[in-house]
C-alpha cells in the first residue's frame, strides 16, 4: 500500500474534538502487537505484526493485521518501517449503567457522579447485537451492569459489560 | 466363532471404503476391548484367510493378553504363548509378513509381561526353546520365522524401543539388565553361525530369508542399550551428547565374539559378492537390493561399537591379555568400515549414480564414516587404511573420505532442501568435525598430532566447502525474507544465525581449523575482492547483493573459524590458532590469522565509508556485527600474550584501544544513522550483543569509559535525546543494560556510583513527571508509548545492575517505588503497561533481594504488598470470566493479555520467596519479613482471577502450580491456618492439578501433595484441633490423587512421584484410604475382578501398614515399588468393560 494511501484520511474526523489531535504519529517498526493503529481512517487494535526485507538486503517493512475496535472489521497494511503511521488516542472508560431507554439510548454515570445520555446500544455486527442483547437482558433481570465505553477518533462505542463486583454476592 | 469371524472380516473390508470407515473403525474398536477375546481371536487366526481380520486378531490378541493378563491365570496364559508359538512356528504358514510381525510382536510383550510378573525361569525356557528352533530346525520358513520372533523380542525388551505397558522405568531396566546378562550374548552367538552357514544359499535366493533375517536381528542387537550390570547408570561422560546417542558399547564379555578375525567374514563375502555385477544375475534385483542394503545398515551398526570391548590402552593390561591394543582397534576398523566404504568408491561413480536416484550407497558409506569417527578419530582411521592399504584407496582412507566430501559438496550438498546431497553433506561434515576434534578442541593437549596428509585433506574439504556455499548464497537473492526467518529471529533476536546453521559452521570451523593457515588466507582473499567490489558496485549503481550475500556467509565463516561461541562461557582463543599465531610469529611472516580479524572488523566500517555505505545493507550489518562481537570475545584485550601480532593487534598496549573506538562509532552509526532508520533486529544486535559484549569485559567496558564515542552515547542516553529515545523500546531496554554494566568497571565507588546516577536521574525523573499527570493527559497514546519505554529502560538498568552498582540502583529506585504505584494506578485500563509494570516489579524484587538489610527489605516488600493490594483494587482482570466483549477474536487477545499479567504477578511473587535464601534472621527487637503471608495474599489475589479460560495456557498454570510446590515445602504449616476460605481455595487448586493433562502440572501437584500429607503425617498429632480440618482435606487430595493415576495414562516417573505423595496420605487418612477401597470394589459386578482388585488392595495396605511412621528411605523405596503394582492391576481392571 502507498503512503499516501495511508495519510490523510483523518481529516473528516478532526472537526469532531476540539481541536486536540486524534492521533499521532509513530515509527512503523516500533508498533507492537495489540498496539492501536490507524488503517484506512479507522482506528483498529494490531492482531498480528510480521517483519521482513524487500530482498535479502533491502530495508525491513511491517506487515500488520489489524482489527477495527468499532467494527471487528480485519484490516490489513504494509509498510516500510522506518515510516510514520497514525496511531489514536483511544480512551476507555467504565460508566455504571443506569437505565436503558426505549429508544434504546442508555443512561450512565461515571465514577464521580457525572451522568452521560448520549450514547445508544452497541449495534451494527453480529457481535454488537449480541452485546445489546446481552445489557438488556442482564439489566432486566435486575443486575448491576459496568459498561466499557471505548472513544477513538472521534467515534465512542459500549464495547464490554461486566456485572459489578458488589451486585453478584 | 464363525459369525465373529465374519463380523470381523466385514469390518474389515468396510474400513477401506471411506463411506463406512466410521462404522467399522467402531466395530473393530469394540472387539480389540471386548471382555476375553482369546477364543474368537484365535479362532480367526486358524481360520480366516482374511490377512486384514487376521491382523486385527493379532493385534487384538496383544492387547487383551496384556490387559487381562492376570484374569487369564497361569494355565491361560500358557495356553495363550503357546497357541502364538505353534500358530507362528508352522512349516507351511498361512500368514503373511505383516501378520507374521503383528504375532511376533504379540509372543514379545506377552513375554515381557510374564517375565515382570516373576516368573523367569519359566519366560527363559521359553526363549530357550524359540532359540533351540532357531539352531537346529529343518525347515528354512521355521528357523526364519523363530529368528525374527527373536529380533521381536530383542526390540521389546530393549527399552528405546519397547512398547508402552504402563509399567515404571524400573521395570523396564529390570527387564532390559536380565536379557543382557543371561540371552543377549548368545542369541548374537547362535544368529552369527546361522548367518555364516546360510550366506552361500541366500547369494542363491534358496535361504529361506535367513540371512535378512540374521542380519536384521544383529542390527537389533548392535541397537541395544547396553549397559555395565553393575552399575545402574552409565559413569564415562559422553564429549558430546550425540557421541552417546549413536555408539553402542556391547563390553568386554563381547570382545571375543565380534573381534574375532572371522567373526564378519560372511559379512564382507556378501557385500563384496553382491556389489560384482555378474553376481546379480542369480538374483533378483529386488533381493539382491535388500540384502545389500541390509548388510549395508549392519555394518553401519559395527561401525559405531566402542567402549571396553577393545583391549585398554594401559600396557600392563594390553601385556596379561597378550593382545596390541591399537593393532586390535583398528585391525576391527578396517574390517568393518573397507567394505561400506567401497560401497561408494570411486566417489566420482557414486555420486552420479546418487544423481540417478541409486543415493543408498553412498548414504550409508557416510553414515559409516559419521559414525565411526567419533569411536577411532582420525589418527584410528589412518592406521586402519593408510595409503596403499587396497587398490580403491590407493591414498589412504582419509584421502578418499575427503574426495567423497568435496564431489558431495560440489553436487550442492550446501543447500537446506533435505535431499540427498544435503544429508551425505550433514553426515560427511559431522564426520569430519568428530575425525578432527582431538586436534581442533579447545584446551585439548596437543599431543594428539594428526597424521601426514590430514591437514591437505582438510584443506582441500574446506576450499569446496567455501566454494558450495557461495553458490548457494547466490540463489534467491530477490526473493523477500521470508516469515519463517523472522520469527525465528524474534525467538532470539541476539541470534542472527539459526541453529542449524551454527552447526555447520561449527563443524566448518572444526575443518578449517586443521589447516588453518591456507584456510583463512582463503577466507581473507575472498573478502578482500567482495570489499574492492562494493564501492565498484556502488558507483555504477548495479546490483550488489550477490556479493553482499556472499559476504555475510563470509563473515559468519571468517568468525567461526577463529573464535569460538562461547555460549555464556569466557571463550578460549582455539589452539590452531595461537599455534598459527606463533609459528607466523616465530618465521616472521605475515600473520593471517590477524588479517582475517582486520577485515573482519573492516565490515563494520563500511557504513562510515561514503563510497561503500549504500552497500552497507542491514544484513550484512547485522552479520557484520554479530562476526565482530564474537571476534571481540575472544581477543579483544587477551589476558595470554602469546598470540604474537593478533595480540598486539587487540591488546591494551597495542591497537586495542583503536579497535573499541571503531566499534563504537560503527556501532553509533549504525544505531543513529537515519539508513538504518527502524532495523529493529539490527539494533537489538548492536546494543544487546555487540554492546552488551563490550561492557560485560572489565578491560573494554574500562577503555569504553575513556572513548569519546561512548561518552557521547552515554550522555545521549543520560538527556534522553530524541534520536535515542525513537530506538523502540526493546532496543532502549537493552541499550540501558549495557550501559549499566559498564558501571562494574570504574574502579573507584564514589565515581561509579555517580556514573549510574547520571545515567538514570533523569529518566527516573521522567517516571515521576508522567505519575503526576492528570490522567487522561497520561493516558493519551502518545504518553503511554513514553511511560513505556521509560519502564522498558528501567527493567533493562535493572537486568545491568551488578553487585557493585546495587547502592546507586537502590537509591534511585527507592524514589521511584512511589511513582510505579501511581502509574500502576494511571494505567490500569492499558494492559501492555500494567504488565510491564509488573516485569519492572519482578525485575526488581529478583535484583536487589538478596542484597537489602531488614530496613530496605521491609520498604520494598511493603512497595509489592501495596502493588498487589493496589492491582487487586484497580479490579483488573476482576471478573474476567463474566465480561462481555463486542469481538471474540478480541476477547481472545484480552485472554492472552491478562494471562501475561497474571504470570508477571506469579514471578514476582516467587522472586519474593528468594528473600529466605538471603535472610539470616533479622536482629532482635525488629519486626521480621513473613515472606509466607506476603505470598499467601498474593495468591489470594492471584487465584480467584485464574479462569478455565486462561489455565489453557500451560506457562501460567505450570508457573502457579511450581509456586504452589514450592510454598508447600517450605511452609507446610502455614497453609491450613491460613483463613477458611483461602486455604479452601488452595486446595481446591491443588485437586485441580492433580487432575491436569499436562505432566509439568501433575508433576508439581504431586511434589505439593506429597510435602503438604509428609508435613501432617510427622508433626500434626492426631487429637489436635488442626487435625480433622487437615484429614479432611488430605483425604480428598487422596481421592483425587487416585482417580487420576487409575484413569488417566501416565509416565513411571509420575507413578513413583504419586507414590512419594500417597504414602503419608494413606498413613495419615487410613478411613478415606478404606472406604475408597471398598467404593473401587464395590464398582465391579464381576466375582473375579473383585477378588482381584481386593488381593491388591490388600498388598498396598499391608505394604504401608508395615512402613514405619518416619517413613525413612527404603521404606518409601518399597512402597513405590508395591503402589506401582497396585496401579498397574487395578487400572488393567478399570479398562475393562
Amino acid at each position: 500500500m502507498s503512503d499516501d494511501e495511508h495519510h490523510g484520511h483523518d481529516v473528516h474526523f478532526e472537526s469532531a474534538e476540539s481541536g486536540a489531535s486524534l492521533t499521532y504519529p509513530q515509527q512503523a517498526g516500533t508498533v507492537r502487537k495489540n498496539g492501536f493503529l490507524v488503517i484506512k481512517g479507522r482506528p483498529c487494535k494490531v492482531s498480528d505484526v510480521s517483519t521482513s526485507k524487500t530482498g535479502k538486503h533491502g530495508h525491513a517493512k511491517c506487515h500488520f493485521v489489524a482489527i477495527d475496535i468499532f467494527s471487528g472489521k480485519k484490516y490489513e497494511d504494509l509498510t516500510p518501517s522506518s515510516h510514520n503511521c497514525d496511531i489514536p488516542h483511544v480512551n476507555r472508560q467504565e460508566y455504571t449503567l443506569l437505565d436503558v431507554g426505549e429508544d434504546g439510548f442508555l443512561s450512565l454515570m461515571d465514577e464521580s457522579g457525572n451522568t452521560k445520555d448520549d450514547l445508544g446500544l452497541p449495534k451494527g455486527t453480529d457481535d454488537a447485537d449480541k452485546l445489546a442483547a446481552q445489557i438488556q437482558s442482564d439489566f432486566a433481570e435486575g443486575k448491576e451492569l459496568v459498561v466499557t465505553v471505548l472513544k477513538a477518533m472521534g467515534e465512542e462505542m459500549i464495547n464490554a459489560c461486566k456485572i459489578s463486583a458488589g451486585s453478584e454476592k | 466363532m464363525d459369525h465373529i469371524q465374519q463380523v470381523l472380516e466385514r469390518a474389515c473390508d468396510q474400513f477401506a471404503v471411506p463411506g463406512f470407515q466410521k462404522q467399522a473403525e467402531a466395530v473393530l474398536l469394540e472387539f480389540r476391548q471386548s471382555h476375553q477375546p482369546f477364543a474368537a481371536c484365535q479362532h480367526v487366526l486358524q481360520h480366516s484367510t482374511h490377512q486384514a481380520a487376521q491382523f486385527q486378531a493379532a493385534l487384538t490378541l496383544r492387547e487383551a493378553g496384556l490387559r487381562e493378563w492376570e484374569g487369564l491365570g497361569p494355565g491361560g496364559q500358557q495356553g495363550l504363548r503357546q497357541f502364538l508359538l505353534s500358530t507362528l512356528l508352522r512349516d507351511s504358514t498361512p500368514h503373511g509378513a505383516i501378520v507374521q510381525g503383528a504375532l511376533s510382536g504379540a509372543f514379545a510383550v506377552l513375554l515381557k509381561r510374564g517375565w515382570l510378573a516373576g516368573n523367569v525361569a519359566q519366560q527363559q525356557a521359553w526363549l530357550g526353546d524359540v532359540e533351540a528352533i532357531a539352531a537346529s530346525s529343518q525347515h528354512l520358513t521355521i528357523r526364519s520365522a523363530s529368528i525374527w520372533l527373536l529380533e521381536a523380542v530383542i526390540t521389546e525388551f530393549n527399552p528405546a524401543t519397547a512398547s508402552a505397558m504402563g509399567m515404571p522405568w524400573a521395570s523396564h531396566e529390570q527387564c532390559r539388565s536380565s536379557l543382557q546378562a543371561t540371552h543377549l550374548r548368545r542369541v548374537a552367538l547362535l544368529v552369527m553361525t546361522q548367518a555364516r552357514t546360510s550366506v552361500v544359499a541366500a547369494l542363491q535366493g534358496q535361504d529361506g530369508g535367513i540371512c535378512r533375517a540374521c542380519m536384521a536381528l544383529l542390527s537389533v542387537i548392535l541397537s541395544w542399550d547396553f549397559r555395565d550390570p553393575a552399575h545402574g547408570l552409565r559413569m564415562s561422560p559422553a564429549v558430546r551428547p550425540s557421541d552417546d546417542l549413536l555408539q553402542v558399547k556391547p563390553g568386554e564379555a563381547w570382545r571375543e565374539l565380534l573381534l574375532a578375525p572371522d567373526a564378519f567374514d560372511w559379512l564382507t563375502h556378501l557385500i563384496t559378492t553382491l556389489g560384482h555385477p555378474e553376481h546379480q544375475q542369480q538374483l533378483s534385483q529386488a533381493d539382491s537390493q535388500c540384502l545389500a542394503s541390509q548388510s549395508r545398515n549392519l555394518l553401519v551398526r559395527l561401525c559405531a561399537v566402542a567402549g571396553d570391548i577393545f583391549p585398554p590402552k594401559d600396557g600392563k593390561q594390553r601385556a596379561s591379555l597378550g593382545l596390541q591394543c591399537q593393532t586390535a582397534k583398528d585391525t576391527y576398523l578396517a574390517r568393518v568400515l573397507h567394505p561400506v566404504l567401497l560401497c561408494a568408491l570411486p566417489s566420482q561413480q557414486s555420486v552420479q549414480q546418487a544423481s540417478c536416484g541409486n543415493q543408498d550407497p553412498l548414504l550409508d558409506a557416510c553414515r559409516a564414516v559419521a559414525a565411526a569417527a567419533p569411536v577411532h578419530r582420525a589418527n584410528g582411521f589412518h592406521r586402519a587404511l593408510p595409503p596403499g592399504c587396497g587398490p580403491q584407496l590407493p591414498s589412504g582412507v582419509l584421502s578418499s573420505i575427503a574426495e567423497l566430501t568435496q564431489q558431495v559438496l560440489g553436487t550442492g550438498g550446501m543447500g537446506d532442501d533435505g535431499g540427498w546431497a544435503s544429508t551425505a553433506t550433514d553426515l560427511l561434515l559431522e564426520a569430519w568435525s568428530a575425525l578432527l576434534l582431538e586436534a581442533t578442541m579447545c584446551g585439548s593437549p596437543r599431543d594428539a598430532d594428526l597424521p601426514e596428509g590430514v591437514a591437505e585433506a582438510a584443506a582441500g574439504v574446506f576450499h569446496a566447502l567455501v566454494l558450495a556455499a557461495l553458490a548457494e548464497a547466490g540463489k534467491g537473492l530477490d526473493e523477500d525474507e521470508s516469515e519463517g526467518e523472522a520469527d525465528a529471529a524474534a525467538a532470539n533476536p541476539e541470534a542472527n544465525v539459526s541453529s542449524v546453521e551454527e552447526d555447520r559452521l561449527a563443524q566448518a570451523a572444526a575443518i578449517g581449523r586443521t589447516a588453518l593457515e591456507p584456510c583463512a588466507g582463503l577466507l581473507a582473499g575472498l573478502i578482500q575482492q567482495r570489499l574492492e567490489a562494493l564501492p565498484r558496485l556502488a558507483q555504477s549503481g548495479q546490483d550488489a547483493s550477490q556479493a553482499q550475500e556472499e559476504l555475510c556467509w563470509l563473515a559468519c565463516m571468517g568468525a567461526a573459524l577463529v573464535a569460538d561461541a562461547g555460549d555464556g562461557e569466557t571463550p578460549l582463543v582455539p589452539n590452531a590458532v595461537a599455534d598459527c599465531c606463533q609459528a607466523a610469529a616465530a618465521a616472521g611472516r605475515p600473520d593471517t590469522i590477524q588479517a582475517l580479524c582486520q577485515l573482519l572488523l573492516q565490515l563494520l566500517t563500511l557504513p562510515l565509508n561514503p563510497a561503500a555505505s549504500p552497500c552497507a545493507s542491514p544484513r550484512l550489518m547485522e552479520a557484520a556485527v554479530a562476526a565482530a562481537a564474537r571476534l571481540c570475545g575472544t581477543y579483544l584485550m587477551p589476558s595470554s600474550e602469546l598470540l604474537g601480532s593478533l595480540g598486539h593487534f587487540f591488546g591494551s598496549e597495542g591497537s586495542g584501544q583503536q579497535v573499541v573506538e571503531g566499534l563504537l562509532s560503527s556501532c553509533q552509526a549504525l544505531l543513529l544513522r537515519p539508513e538504518y532508520t527502524a532495523e529493529g533486529a539490527l539494533h537489538k544486535l548492536v546494543s544487546g550483543r555487540l554492546l552488551r559484549m563490550l561492557a560485560l569485559c572489565q578491560p573494554t567496558a574500562t577503555l569504553l569509559l575513556h572513548s569519546p564515542a561512548y561518552q557521547g552515547l552515554a550522555g545521549g542516553f543520560a538527556e534522553q535525546r530524541h534520536e535515542l529515545m525513537s530506538l523502540g523500546e526493546s532496543v532502549l531496554k537493552r541499550l540501558a543494560e549495557a550501559l549499566c554494566l559498564v558501571a562494574a568497571a570504574i574502579p573507584d565507588f564514589a565515581e561509579s556510583h555517580g556514573y549510574t546516577t547520571s545515567l538514570l536521574q533523569s529518566s527516573a525523573g521522567a517516571v515521576e513527571r508522567v505519575s503526576q499527570l492528570p490522567a487522561a493527559e497520561a493516558g493519551k497514546a502518545d504518553v503511554t508509548g513514553q511511560a513505556t519505554i521509560l519502564i522498558q529502560i528501567w527493567r533493562g538498568a535493572t537486568q545491568g545492575m551488578t553487585a557493585y552498582s546495587q547502592t546507586a540502583m537502590w537509591a534511585l529506585t527507592q524514589h521511584l517505588l512511589q511513582p510505579l504505584l501511581s502509574l500502576q494506578h494511571i494505567y490500569r485500563n492499558h494492559p501492555r503497561a500494567t504488565c510491564l509494570l509488573l516485569k519492572l516489579a519482578a525485575g526488581l524484587v529478583e535484583a536487589h533481594i538478596s542484597y537489602l538489610g531488614p530496613e530496605d527489605a521491609r520498604q520494598l516488600f511493603a512497595w509489592v504488598l501495596a502493588a498487589l493490594q493496589q492491582y487487586a483494587r484497580d479490579g483488573r482482570r476482576a471478573h474476567a470470566g463474566t465480561v462481555h466483549s463486542l469481538n471474540a477474536r478480541l476477547q481472545e487477545e484480552a485472554n492472552a493479555e491478562a494471562e501475561a499479567e497474571l504470570r508477571a504477578l506469579l514471578r514476582l511473587l516467587f522472586n519474593v520467596t528468594q528473600r529466605d535464601l538471603a535472610d539470616f534472621g533479622t536482629p532482635a527487637g525488629q519486626p521480621g519479613i513473613d515472606v509466607a503471608q506476603m505470598v499467601f495474599v498474593g495468591l489470594d489475589i492471584v487465584v480467584p482471577l485464574m479462569t478455565t479460560e486462561l489455565l489453557k495456557f500451560p506457562a501460567l498454570s505450570v508457573a502457579y502450580f511450581q509456586l504452589l510446590a514450592h510454598m508447600l515445602e517450605v511452609y507446610p504449616e502455614r497453609v491450613l491456618t491460613l483463613p477458611g476460605h483461602q486455604a479452601t481455595m488452595l486446595m481446591n487448586t491443588l485437586r485441580f492439578g492433580l487432575s491436569s493433562m499436562s505432566q509439568d502440572v501433575l508433576q508439581a501437584s504431586l511434589e505439593a501433595t506429597a510435602a503438604l500429607a509428609r508435613f501432617h503425617q510427622l508433626h500434626t498429632p492426631p487429637s489436635s484441633s488442626t487435625s480433622a480440618g487437615a484429614r479432611a482435606a488430605l483425604s480428598t487430595l487422596l481421592w483425587a490423587l487416585m482417580q487420576r493415576m487409575l484413569e488417566e495414562p501416565s509416565g513411571g516417573d509420575l507413578v513413583e512421584l504419586a507414590a512419594d505423595a500417597a504414602l503419608p496420605l494413606i498413613l495419615f487418612c487410613p478411613e478415606a484410604f478404606q472406604t475408597l477401597g471398598h467404593d473401587l470394589v464395590s464398582s465391579r459386578n464381576d466375582k473375579a475382578t473383585e477378588s482381584q482388585l481386593t488381593a491388591s488392595l490388600m498388598a498396598l495396605s499391608s505394604s504401608s501398614t508395615a512402613i514405619s511412621s518416619n517413613m525413612d528411605r527404603p521404606s518409601r523405596k518399597a512402597f513405590r515399588l508395591s503402589f506401582s503394582d497396585f496401579i498397574l492391576v487395578a487400572r488393567s481392571i478399570l479398562q475393562m468393560r
